[in-house]
C-alpha cells in the first residue's frame, strides 16, 4: 500500500517537473531566438554590408579597385591608420606610467585622503572627451584662458599631434588606474612574505614575484588602454582637425560625412580600425586565458601598508596638484567659455554672462532639438537596452546550451567595436526598405541600444550570477509559477542593478559622439554631435554652454549610480 | 636545531595592543603551539618571529643569534633568519611549476640548480608529490597544495619553521589526515617548529607544548595534557575542551577538612590549594567525562550528588546529558553507550575529587 502512494507522488512530481521544463524550454528558446535574430540584424548584418561595400563595386561586381585605391593614397589611409597607432601607443605608456604610482599610492601606502583622491582620479574618465579637448583649447590657445590670467603669451600650438596624445591619455589613463588598483588590491601579502623568509632579499622579490604577478595585469590594462584609444573620436577631430592630422576614426568620419562622401573608403578604413582593435583585443583574451592561473584565488590577506614617512605629504601635495590640472582646471575654463559675452573682449567680470544657456535651452532651434533628442533617447535608449539587456544575460547565465555561449559572445561584440565602425555599419545598412531607419531618430536610437547593451550585459551577468539559484527554487517549491516566481523573486534583487544600468546608459549616450556623428541628420541631431560641430565651425559659446550642460548631467548621473551601488570603480 | 625565545616581546597596530609583553621559549626540536580565538596576535607574533614587521619592544632569540632586539637596535632581515614559513593561504607563487616553488628558497641560497632540483625533488617526495612537479598551482587540488607549501619550507633545511593555520582551508576529513602527517613528518625531521591555530583539538593532538594566547597575552604554556587537566584560568578551562564551570566558596566540614561548597549547597572534595583560605570564592572546573551517572546511590561516601535528567543527546561515541542540580546545569558524558537513562529521570552523580581543578575567579 505504502508502495502505490510512494509511487503515485512520484509520478506527480515527474509530471510536475516536465510540464516545468516544458514550459521553460519554450520560452528559453523563444527568447533565445528572438535575441539572436535581433543581434544578427542589427550587429552582424551591418558588418556584412560594410565588408560588401568595400569590395563590389556600385553595378555588384567584386573588385579590389576600393583597397588598391585606399594603399595608393598614403595621405588618407596609411597616414590615418599610422597616426592612430602610434598615438594610441604614446597614450598607453603615458597612461601607465600616470597610472601605475597612483595604483601603488592608492592601495599600497598610508597615503591621507586615499578615497577622495581615487575618486577624483577617476573624474577625467568620467567626463566626455570631447569636453576635455574643448577646455584644453580654451586655455592654451591664443588670446585663452591662461594667457588672460597670466598676462604673457604661451607661444606654442594649442593644435597637433601631441594635443591629442596628452587629451587621450588624460581622458583614459583612469582605465588603467582603475584595472590595476584591482589588481593590487587582489594581491595577497603572503606571496612577498613567502618569497623574503625562503632568502630573498627586498629586490629579488621584487623581479622574481611581485612584477611576474602583476605583468598579466599590466599588459591587459595596456592593451585596453591602447584599443580605446584606437576609438576615440572627439580628441582627434577637435585638435587634430585644424592642423590637417588625421587618424582612422577622424578619416573615417570625414570619408562619410563630408562632400563628397566616399563610403566604400570608409567602409575600408572603419574594417582596418575594426581589425586592429579585435587584434589586439583576441591577443589579451587568448593571453590572459593562457595566464588565467596567475589571477589570485584564496583568502589576501592584508596587504603591508607601506609607510610614506616624510614623503607623505609631497605625495598628497603632489595628488592635488594633479588633480586640480585634470579636474579643476577643465571645469573652470569650460564654465568661464560658456559665460562669455564677446569672445576677444577676455574673461574679465564685466565680459560674463549666463545667456547662452538660455539660448540653447530656449532660443537657438537646433541647440533647443538637439537637447531634447539626446535626453529622450538617453531615456528609452537606456530602458530598451535594459529590457533586451536583462533578458539576455538571464538566459546567458541560466541556460547550459551552446546558445547562451553565442548570445554572450554576439552581445558582448559590440563592446570591442570602436563606435564610429558601429556608425558606419549602420548607416550603410539601413538607408533602404525594409529597413530605412536612417534619417528618423530610431537610427540613433538602434546604434545607442547596440553600443551601450554590453554596459547592461555584463552588470546583469553579474547580479544573476549572484543570486543563488537555491533562492529561486526555494520559491518554485512553494508553488508559484516559474513567470510569477521570476518577477516576484528576482525582481527586488535586481532593481538596484537594472537602475544602475539603467543610469549608466543614459550617461553613455550624453558622451557619445563617435557613432552618432555618423548616424544624424539633420532633424535628429543630438547635444554633444552639435557640440562639436559647433565648436569646430567656432561657435564656441553654444558649444561649450551645450557640453556644460552633458558634463553636469553626466556628473550627476554617475554619481547616482555610485550611490546605489550599482557601478564600484575601484574595490577599498 | 637551536631553540628560540622571546622575551617580553610588544606589538601595537595604533592604540590596539596585538602583542603584549609575551616570554616564551620554544626549545630544540620542540612543537610549540599558539593557540588561541581569532584576533588573539597569533599571527602578528608569527610575523615577528619571521621578521615580516618589527616589534615595539623586547627581542626575539635563535639560539645565540639575535634577531630581533629593541635595546641593541638589531633587526636581521626575513631572508637572513634561516627560517621557513607555511602559509594560511598557501602562497604558492601562481606564475611557477610546483617544482620552481620549491627550488625557490634553494636558489636564493646560491645552492646550483641541479643540486637545487635533486633537493627540492627529495622535498617533494617526502609529501608524496614528487610526480607532480611539472603542474601548476592551480592544477592541484587544495591538500596538494598544502603538502607543495610544506614541501617548499623544508627543502631549505630551515633551522625554525613556522606555521600559521596551515590546515583551516582544508575539509574536516583532510585535515585530520593531515595532522597526523604534519606530526609524523615533525617527528622525522626533528624542526624546531611553531605553530599556529585556533583549533584546540589541533593543537592537542599535534604539540609537544601549548602556548595559550588571550589578546596578546600568554595566559599558559605547558604541554597538551597539563593544559587540559589543570588549566591556570577559567578562560583556558573554557578554551580548551568542554567543561563545567561552577561558583564554589572554599569551607571546612565537620572534620576540618577543606572542601568546597557550590550552589546547591553541596560539598565538593579534591586538592585545594593551600592558598585558598577559608571563605574564599572560587570556581571549580569539572570535565564532563570525570563525572559519573549512577541510578542508585553509590558506594561511594563524598563528592555525590543529587540530580535530575533534562536533555540527552546521542553523538555515536558518547551520550551528552545536561543534568539539573538544583538550579545548576551539569553537563556529563557517558562513553558507555549501551545504558541510556529516561529524562526527567533521577539520578545520582560521582565526582571524581582527583579531577577537579580549583580556579581563582
Ligand atoms: N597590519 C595591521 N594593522 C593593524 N592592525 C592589525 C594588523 N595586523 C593585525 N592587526 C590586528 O591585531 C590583532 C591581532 O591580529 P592577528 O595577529 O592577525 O590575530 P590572529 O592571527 O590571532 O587571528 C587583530 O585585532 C588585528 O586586527
Ligand atoms: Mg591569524
Amino acid at each position: 500500500m505504502t508502495d502505490t502512494s510512494y509511487q503515485t507522488s512520484e509520478n506527480i512530481t515527474v509530471w510536475r517537473s516536465i510540464s516545468d521544463s516544458l514550459l521553460k524550454i519554450r520560452t528559453e528558446h523563444i527568447v533565445v531566438t528572438l535575441a539572436i535574430l535581433l543581434l544578427v540584424v542589427f550587429v552582424v548584418y551591418p558588418y556584412g554590408t560594410m565588408l560588401k561595400k568595400s569590395i563590389v563595386t556600385k553595378t555588384g561586381d567584386l573588385t579590389l579597385e576600393h583597397i588598391k585605391e585606399a594603399f595608393a593614397s598614403g595621405d588618407v589611409f596609411l597616414e590615418p591608420l599610422i597616426n592612430s597607432l602610434s598615438i594610441s601607443f604614446f597614450v598607453t605608456l603615458i597612461c601607465l606610467v600616470i597610472a601605475m604610482p597612483f595604483a601603488f599610492l592608492v592601495s599600497k601606502t598610508d597615503l591621507p585622503f586615499k578615497k577622495l583622491i581615487s575618486i577624483g582620479l577617476i573624474v577625467p574618465y568620467i567626463l566626455p572627451s570631447y569636453g576635455l579637448s574643448m577646455s584644453w583649447i580654451l586655455l592654451f590657445s591664443k588670446k585663452g584662458v591662461l594667457e588672460f590670467f597670466w598676462g604673457k603669451e604661451l607661444g606654442f600650438s594649442v593644435y597637433g599631434y601631441w594635443a591629442i596624445v596628452t587629451i587621450q591619455a588624460i581622458h583614459i589613463y583612469p582605465f588603467a588606474f582603475i584595472l590595476l588598483t584591482n589588481a593590487y588590491a587582489q594581491l595577497n601579502q603572503e606571496f612577498f612574505d613567502a618569497g623574503r623568509i625562503l632568502g630573498g632579499g627586498k629586490r629579488y622579490v621584487l623581479w622574481r614575484i611581485t612584477i611576474p604577478l602583476l605583468a598579466p595585469a599590466i599588459l591587459s590594462s595596456a592593451i585596453l588602454v591602447f584599443a580605446y584609444a584606437m576609438a576615440e573620436f572627439a580628441p582627434a577631430m577637435l585638435l587634430g582637425g585644424p592642423e590637417g592630422i588625421y587618424v582612422l576614426t577622424t578619416q573615417i568620419w570625414s570619408f562619410a560625412t563630408v562632400f563628397p562622401t566616399n563610403l566604400p573608403m570608409a567602409a575600408i578604413l572603419a574594417i582596418t580600425l575594426m581589425l586592429c582593435t579585435l587584434t589586439v583585443l583576441t591577443f589579451n583574451q587568448i593571453y590572459l586565458a593562457r595566464r588565467r592561473f596567475t589571477t589570485i584565488t584564496g583568502k589576501a590577506s592584508r596587504i603591508d601598508i607601506v609607510a610614506l614617512g616624510k614623503w607623505k605629504y609631497a605625495a598628497l601635495a603632489g595628488c592635488f596638484a594633479f588633480l586640480f590640472f585634470v579636474i579643476i582646471l577643465p571645469l573652470f575654463t569650460l564654465m568661464l567659455g560658456a559665460m562669455i559675452d564677446i569672445w576677444g573682449k577676455g574673461y574679465g567680470l564685466g565680459n560674463l554672462t549666463l545667456k547662452h544657456f538660455k539660448e540653447v535651452f530656449f532660443e537657438l532651434e537646433d541647440c533647443k532639438r538637439s537637447i531634447l533628442n539626446v535626453f529622450s533617447l538617453g531615456v528609452s535608449a537606456g530602458a530598451v537596452a535594459v529590457v533586451i539587456g536583462m533578458v539576455i544575460s538571464y538566459f546567458i547565465i541560466r541556460s547550459r546550451q551552446a546558445a547562451s555561449r553565442a548570445l554572450n559572445l554576439v552581445a558582448f561584440i559590440p563592446f570591442v567595436i570602436p563606435g564610429i565602425v558601429i556608425g558606419i555599419g549602420l548607416i550603410l545598412s539601413f538607408t533602404r526598405p525594409p529597413l530605412a531607419l536612417y534619417g528618423t531618430i530610431w537610427m540613433l536610437l538602434v546604434g545607442y541600444v547596440i553600443r551601450f547593451l554590453p554596459i547592461v550585459t555584463s552588470s546583469g551577468t553579474a547580479a544573476f550570477r549572484q543570486i543563488d539559484e537555491e533562492l529561486e527554487e526555494a520559491g518554485r517549491i512553494f508553488g508559484a509559477s516559474w513567470i510569477k516566481t521570476q518577477i516576484k523573486i528576482l525582481f527586488p534583487i535586481l532593481k538596484s542593478p537594472l537602475i544602475g544600468a539603467w543610469l549608466l546608459v543614459f550617461v553613455s549616450v550624453m558622451k557619445e559622439v563617435s557613432m552618432s556623428s555618423i548616424v544624424w541628420s539633420p532633424g535628429t541631431e543630438v547635444a554633444p554631435v552639435m557640440a562639436l560641430i559647433a565648436f569646430a565651425d567656432g561657435e564656441f559659446s553654444q558649444a561649450v554652454s551645450l557640453s556644460g550642460v552633458m558634463i553636469a548631467v553626466v556628473l550627476v548621473g554617475t554619481w547616482l549610480a555610485v550611490k546605489i551601488g550599482a557601478v564600484k570603480f575601484v574595490e577599498t | 636545531m637551536p631553540e628560540v625565545v622571546l622575551s617580553d616581546l610588544y606589538k601595537k597596530f595604533g592604540k590596539l595592543v596585538a602583542v603584549d609583553h609575551i616570554n616564551l621559549t620554544v626549545k630544540d626540536g620542540q612543537f610549540l603551539t599558539l593557540l588561541g580565538p581569532s584576533g588573539c596576535g597569533k599571527t602578528t607574533t608569527l610575523r615577528l618571529i619571521a621578521g615580516f614587521i618589527k616589534p615595539d619592544g623586547g627581542e626575539i632569540r635563535v639560539g645565540d643569534r639575535r634577531v630581533s632586539s629593541i635595546q641593541a637596535n638589531v633587526n636581521v632581515p626575513p631572508e637572513k633568519r634561516k627560517m621557513a614559513m607555511v602559509f594560511q593561504s598557501y602562497a604558492l607563487w601562481p606564475h611557477m611549476t610546483v617544482l620552481d616553488n620549491v627550488m625557490f628558497g634553494l636558489r636564493t641560497r646560491k645552492i646550483p640548480a641541479n643540486k637545487a632540483k635533486q633537493r627540492a625533488m627529495e622535498s617533494l617526495a617526502l609529501v608524496q608529490l614528487a610526480d607532480l612537479a611539472d603542474r601548476f598551482p592551480h592544477q592541484l587540488s587544495g591538500g596538494q597544495q598544502q603538502r607543495v607549501s610544506f614541501a617548499r619550507a623544508i627543502a631549505t633545511e630551515p633551522e625554525v619553521l613556522l606555521l600559521d593555520e596551515p590546515l583551516s582551508n582544508l575539509d574536516a576529513k583532510l585535515r585530520e589526515a593531515m595532522r597526523f602527517e604534519l606530526r609524523q613528518l615533525h617527528n622525522e625531521l626533528a624542526i624546531t617548529t611553531i605553530y599556529v591555530t585556533h583549533d584546540q583539538t589541533e593543537a592537542i593532538m599535534l604539540s609537544d607544548e601549548i602556548c595559550l594566547i588571550h589578546k596578546g597575552k600568554i595566559l599558559q604554556a605547558c604541554p597538551p595534557k597539563e593544559i587540559y587537566d589543570n588549566p591556570s584560568c577559567c578562560t583556558v578551562a573554557d578554551f580548551i575542551g568542554i567543561t563545567n564551570l561552577m561558583p564554589a566558596v572554599i569551607k571546612y566540614d565537620a572534620e576540618r577538612v577543606k572542601a568546597a561548597v557550590i550552589q546547591s549547597g553541596d560539598m565538593i572534595y579534591s586538592h585545594i590549594p593551600n592558598n585558598y583560605p577559608d571563605q574564599a570564592e572560587v570556581t571549580l572546573s569539572i570535565r564532563p567525562e570525570y563525572i559519573k551517572i549512577y541510578q542508585d546511590l553509590p558506594s561511594e561516601k563524598k563528592n555525590v550528588l543529587k540530580g535530575k535528567i533534562k536533555e540527552r543527546t546521542y553523538t555515536g561515541n558518547n551520550i551528552d546529558y545536561r543534568i539539573a542540580v538544583q538550579e545548576e546545569i551539569i553537563r556529563v558524558q557517558v562513553f558507555d553507550t549501551d545504558i541510556f537513562h529516561q529524562i526527567e529521570a533521577q539520578v545520582y552523580l560521582w565526582i571524581n575529587p582527583d579531577k577537579v581543578t580549583v580556579l581563582s575567579e
